[in-house]
């Protein structure tokens, strides 16, 4: 039982953040800049400071976070994580074949480096957090078999999250670069949504957004909140029972993004390859 | 503005909440049911008696709440249609299935 709430729960929380720095660093990896790539390791670190120093605020200072604290937090982390992903996928798409050289440059290339760092670390101190408190509370509190189950789903569940990393590493180098930019881009872009309308919920929820009209519908009979552990609403946006507030937010988000993607149009190809790729 | 405030029904939002406590202890949650009527805002103080942390989860209600042994929090909740809104504790998700039932 131990094991596997602690594998899920590693596993799970684990994988936005790796869907998010497996993507940046598979990008990386096709345009290669030395300053970007460091960016993205520092914002690893920091992220992983920012979820051991999160998790022990929860964890100790428990007046901090009574009441609405916790979901003023998880709001603004939320939207700054949604925009910051449309911000990059943009980016990419309108800088083409300039982006290494643009990386590169001593001038300009800021803004993005520090997009890259902050929404790294935003990404890993997000759900990392959540990881942190669980495996240092109740890591903590149990003894003898449960602490040896806990340890071991953990270490299971980072094992997956490795695989998870190493495959999506794989697709990117074997699948031609068009597909892989496009369904990275795609899942990216749902990733984003999905952040941005929970916050948009979570608002609701804690009354700084009126729900305007609650439950428009109920598609809970076709698929329900909690199918598969939450994927659909923790990673599309999906809801069973939308307010109208969440679902303006959607349409928008969608309207806004189809634009943007239209504006960014990417040039044609003639992308620099490094040597002896396909 | 105005206009959300016109549309968003000003008497439910304005009315003060229905007070609900939840004790979590030992892996499990105490009431494991909530009865709550329609069409009112609710106000769940949760208290968490063990000695481990728990997450009050629910994904019907778009709720997520972190409590550290021994911590006190309140979930606020808008005014809900009748049905069942499932709750749990996703550090102990075997033990602390609990929901919401209003009607």
């Amino acid at each position: 039982m131990m094991f596997s709430t602690a594998l899920i729960i590693v596993w799970r929380e684990g994988v936005e953040a790796l869907l998010i720095v497996g993507i940046l660093y598979a990008w990386l990896r096709r345009y290669p800049a030395p300053r970007a790539t460091a960016y993205l390791g520092a914002g690893i670190v920091a992220g992983l400071c920012c979820a051991v120093a999160l998790g022990a605020l929860l964890f100790q200072a428990t007046e901090l976070f009574a009441d609405s604290g916790q979901d003023y937090l998880q709001i603004g982390m939320m939207m700054l994580a949604g925009l910051l992903i449309v911000q990059m996928v943009t980016w990419m798409r309108s800088h083409g074949a300039r982006i290494q050289p643009t990386l590169q440059a001593r001038e300009g290339a800021s803004p993005t480096l520090w997009g890259i760092f902050i929404l790294t670390a935003l990404a890993i101190a997000r759900e990392g957090s959540e990881v942190v408190v669980f495996l240092y509370g109740v890591g903590s509190a149990s003894r003898g078999s449960s602490l040896n189950q806990s340890a071991a789903g953990a270490s299971a569940g980072l094992l997956l999250a490795g695989v998870t990393f190493a495959l999506l590493q794989l697709a990117s180098q074997t699948m031609s670069w068009r597909l892989f930019f496009r369904l990275s881009e795609a899942m990216l872009l749902l990733l984003a949504g999905a952040l941005l309308i929970n916050a948009i919920d979570r608002m609701v929820s804690i009354d700084l957004l009126p729900a305007l009209k609650d439950q428009m519908w109920d598609t809970s009979g076709l698929l329900e909140d909690d199918a598969l552990g939450g994927l659909p609403i923790n990673l599309l946006g999906y809801r069973s029972r939308p307010n109208l507030t969440v679902g303006l937010a959607f349409c928008l988000y969608w309207a806004s993004v189809l634009c943007l993607l239209r504006i960014t149009r990417p040039r044609p190809a003639r992308l620099p390859v490094r040597p002896g790729t396909a | 503005m105005a206009l959300c405030l016109m549309l968003s029904g000003a008497p439910a939002w304005a009315e003060d909440p229905l007070l609900f406590d939840l004790v979590a202890r030992e892996g499990a949650f105490q009431p494991t049911e909530i009865h709550a009527p329609a069409g009112r805002k609710l106000k769940i103080q949760i208290r968490n008696e063990g000695d481990e942390p728990i997450e009050f989860e629910s994904l019907t209600l778009r709720k997520e709440k972190v409590l550290a042994p021994g911590a006190t929090s309140a979930v606020i909740i808008a005014p809900l249609r009748a049905g069942r809104y499932e709750f749990f504790d996703e550090f102990h998700p075997e033990t602390s299935q609990g929901a919401i039932i209003v009607e």
